[in-house]
């Protein structure tokens, strides 16, 4: 599946009166899937947070923000706040990905599967890279180092795989036919699951 | 039934799905259970990318590098183990390139091998009458 979900970033404000000649600048950093739809998100969530709309503001700039080192994985944690069919709540998520729009869409696919919440029912709050804080949490010591704990990767699935030799094997395997053309629905031999 | 082929970093794998079906690649990184960070040989136009677990075959061969190995280190390490050379002479990899061979074969080919599979026959019915 290409992947549809940008980061943009989002900067407005009201537009300038007699009453408030330098208004004061707002700047969003939304994920969506088009310029377009980001300054739709932008008034949306705007005109919630400040006193001000589409008509009564302006948009100063838009501009895509990419990945800066799309090669290397890293572990994101996503706040969310998301309406569920009895009530809003929070959550925060974790997800190993290569670029941080990549982590949004896999929570997005993740509320869609577990929660079944849709994409207009979940704000994101904050989304960015988490460090993994392994040795950092090894070597915090809240006497010495304060209160609050170094950042780190919070949830068990994420944390199993900060493992720099990390093995596994892939003991059932479903043989899968290397194009769509070949799949057949009856086939002359049982398949084997064994290094397939 | 001893499982011998793991996902780990060095691991050589062969693409066996979508566009760059039998493509060998090696794993630098493991993103979770499903998806891993891979960078094709060298020569390869595979560049650095997270891929499916589904999309690939483990091999035999591995190589030692570390965790997001430059790609040059991963050259070097490839020249070192000799992967490519041990693919080529596997019984997969021969079986991989004869059918790539098959598929790539033009008319005159297709007439030539029809021509030997005769010719053959024919030696073996001499040979039986």
């Amino acid at each position: 599946m290409v992947q549809q979900i940008r980061q943009f970033q989002v900067v407005g404000r009201k537009r300038p009166t007699d009453v408030d000649p330098t208004p004061k600048i707002f700047r969003m950093r939304l994920f969506t899937k088009s310029k377009v739809t980001a300054q739709s998100r932008f008034w949306y969530f705007l005109h919630q947070f400040a006193n001000m709309k589409a008509s009564t503001g302006e948009i100063l700039g838009v501009t895509e923000i990419r990945e800066a080192n799309p090669r290397v994985i890293k572990n994101f944690g996503i706040l969310i706040r998301y309406q569920s069919r009895s009530g809003t709540h929070n959550m925060y998520k974790e997800f190993r990905d290569v670029t941080l729009c990549g982590a949004v869409e896999q929570m997005y696919q993740d509320m869609a599967g577990r929660h079944r919440a849709r994409y207009s029912t979940i704000h994101i709050v904050d989304a960015k890279e988490v460090p993994s804080g392994l040795k950092a949490t090894a070597a915090y010591n809240p006497e010495t180092d304060g209160a609050v704990p170094p950042p780190a990767v919070q949830r068990l699935n994420i944390k199993q795989f900060l493992d720099s030799r990390i093995k596994f094997p892939l003991p059932h395997r479903i043989p899968r036919p290397s194009q769509k053309k070949y799949r057949t629905v009856f086939k002359a031999n049982r398949p084997s699951t064994y290094f397939s | 039934m001893v499982l011998t082929r793991f996902v780990e970093i060095g691991r050589v794998c062969m693409i066996n799905y979508g566009k760059y079906e039998g493509a060998l690649v090696v794993i630098l990184d493991v993103a979770n259970a499903s998806r891993v960070l891979v960078q094709g040989l060298p020569g390869s136009p595979i560049g650095r990318e997270l891929m499916n677990i589904k999309r690939m075959a483990l091999t035999d061969h591995k190589i030692t590098i570390g965790r997001n190995a430059r790609t040059k280190t991963i050259a070097k390490a490839v020249a070192e183990s000799d992967v490519q050379n041990k693919w080529d002479s596997s019984a997969w990899g021969k079986r991989v390139a004869k059918r790539a061979a098959k598929a790539n074969m033009g008319d005159f080919d297709r007439f030539q091998a029809k021509i030997a599979k005769q010719s053959m026959a024919k030696k073996v019915a001499a040979k039986l009458a």
